[in-house]
């Protein structure tokens, strides 16, 4: 027999996200025009984290009289507002490289946001084949905060972003 | 209040930031043509085909505020 001990993928530094303004084809996002194209912005070392929160429901349908044993049903799966904190720079315009995330995560955007987990994200460009997750999202309102109390805080937006369809995972066309 | 403009990408025409788009200078072409918003300044989706929406002055565009056109949301 055949034992199988699969190796685990660490978090740590895996993790890439993109996000592009416009894709055509989420099960098939485009290298070259879209994870590429120039409005892009890759926000892997202005997030803090990222970690989506999605949870299924499970119960049971009502016992009957006779009923002795009642077993679990699936039920609606449930998406989050995702929360992202990213740096920022208050004295900066909206038009400098540091502010390019408060920039283009304003109210209202609507964007898709390419994750890639398992690669070093920032040795390893995206490419072609890679599998990724591609999510849609409505950008919430930035709140302007600090990242704790003590001396080595630092400024940060917080902000919602509010899942517009759900997740899919494509391969990246070239 | 937030001004959103449309940028002319390789594939698709996006909703953006105006500043955002200034960021990224003569990397994008920015459209002619306001980007109309809703009441909490969020773009609006594009009108369906024969239908012309008002659209809001735009500070990048100033020229084109009072033409209509057809505004969109990121596809």
């Amino acid at each position: 027999m055949t034992i199988i001990y699969p190796e685990a993928t660490p978090v740590q530094g895996n993790t890439k996200v993109k996000v592009v303004l416009a894709i055509a084809d989420p099960d098939a996002p485009s290298l070259a025009t879209e994870i590429n194209a120039a409005s892009s912005l890759d926000i892997s070392l202005f997030v803090r984290d990222w970690n989506p929160e999605m949870t299924s429901n499970s119960g049971s349908a009502p016992a009957r009289l006779a009923t002795t044993v009642q077993l679990p049903v699936e039920g609606n799966t449930q998406f989050n507002a995702i929360e992202i904190r990213y740096v920022y720079d208050p004295q900066a315009d909206d038009t400098t490289d540091e502010n390019k995330a408060k920039a283009l995560l304003v109210r209202g955007t609507e964007f898709y946001a390419v994750v890639r987990k398992g690669l070093d994200a920032q040795a390893t460009a995206f490419a072609a084949t890679q599998r990724v997750e591609v999510w849609k999202f409505r950008a919430g309102r930035q709140n302007f905060v600090r990242s704790g109390e003590d001396e080595f805080s630092e400024y940060e937006v917080s902000q919602l972003l509010y899942p517009q369809v759900e997740p899919v995972h494509g391969v990246i066309a070239a | 209040m937030t001004e959103f403009v449309r940028v002319r990408e390789a594939a698709h025409d996006v909703t953006v930031n105006a500043d955002y788009a200034k960021g990224l200078g003569d990397a994008v072409e920015i459209l002619d043509g306001a980007v109309a918003v809703d009441h909490r300044g969020r773009p609006l989706p594009p009108a369906p085909k024969g239908e012309r929406r008002a659209v809001k002055k735009s500070a990048a565009n100033p020229g084109a505020a009072a033409t209509g056109g057809s505004p969109a949301t990121n596809a």
